[in-house]
């Protein structure tokens, strides 16, 4: 069974009763202390992240739900929001690395490959391709884990409903091609 | 009432790339198809998973290429490849995240049949 979701989410045709008590029943455990647009101290001298903070919480700010008392992302889910915001920050930092990487691997595997091997420079040449072994390494080892860092981003926005999917409920399915009627429909349809 | 309030942020995401895409050719022009897609459903909030999406459909794009143009003289081809299905792995866990499908995969796939 799913896990609930927060009343704000919840798509489903409950009774007016039914949907009021869910209300009250997680307004008893909603603090009252409400996360400021300001950045904590913690995302001090992380551009980024203080960005990712101050964007989030105003779009928060702006949703219906924030401005009846029962926002998405409370005071308990700080730490879940500033995780989040240093993984994006973190995330960038990555994947200029990774860019450099790839860059300086195709640079040198068109430099070995405009070499012509010798009996004179077969030494250089076998470095080079070691070198760039060594490099192609580095390479899928950032890359291995730049993915690792943002399926873990992906997780932690999913816990805190940001993304479409989380706040949908489930995945849409596609619909099934409606099979030809058959002999008898036809005679009823005329 | 008050249902479906958190899907219905003003803010919409905007067809122009952020700043964090600059240089990311392939990634640009794979965030304004997804966001000219009509009836798509990501609002701002989702800002950062698109902006992932886009690199990793960026970087797939990439391998794939690699793989494609150093076929014969690679030595370590298979961890490529392995790489490769990875980065295909997570791009289609964000795909289904944000309601998008990469429509690219299988036209790389069939190149890279025929190369090999």
């Amino acid at each position: 069974m799913p896990a609930h979701k927060p009343p704000s989410l919840n798509k489903r045709k409950d009774s007016k009763q039914a949907r009021a008590a869910r209300v009250d029943l997680e307004s008893m455990v909603t603090p009252a202390t409400e996360l400021t647009i300001d950045p904590p101290v913690e995302l001090k001298d992380k551009k980024i992240a203080c960005s990712v903070w101050v964007r989030v919480l105003t779009l928060q700010s702006e949703t219906q739900a924030a401005k009846d008392g029962a926002p998405i992302i409370t005071a308990f889910d700080e730490r879940s929001l500033i995780m989040f915001c240093k993984m994006v920050e973190e995330e960038r930092i990555l994947e200029t690395k990774l860019s450099k990487l790839d860059k300086a691997q195709d640079e040198l595997h068109s430099k070995v490959n405009k070499i012509k091997p010798t009996k004179d420079n077969l030494k250089d040449y076998l470095s080079l391709w070691a070198q760039f072994n060594g490099l192609t390494s580095n390479f899928k080892g950032m890359s291995a884990r730049l993915d690792a860092h943002r399926s873990s981003m992906h997780e932690i926005a999913k816990s805190m409903y940001l993304t479409p999917a989380s706040r949908a409920g489930v995945s849409p399915t596609q619909k099934e091609p409606e099979a030809p009627p058959s002999e008898m429909e036809k005679v009823l349809n005329g | 009432m008050g249902n479906i309030y958190f899907n219905r942020s003003r803010i919409t995401l905007s067809i122009t790339p952020p700043v964090s895409l600059q240089g990311h050719e392939i990634a640009i022009t794979e965030w304004t198809r997804v966001l000219s897609v009509p009836g798509h459903k990501i609002t701002a909030f989702d800002q950062d998973l698109l902006v992932n999406y886009c690199l990793v459909f960026e970087e797939e794009q990439a391998i794939a290429i690699h793989i494609m143009e150093a076929i014969a003289d690679m030595p370590n081809i298979e961890q490529m490849q392995k790489r490769l299905r990875d980065k295909r792995k997570l791009l289609t866990t964000l795909a289904r995240s944000l309601y998008v499908t990469p429509p690219q995969i299988k036209l790389i796939d069939s190149a890279l049949d025929a190369v090999r």
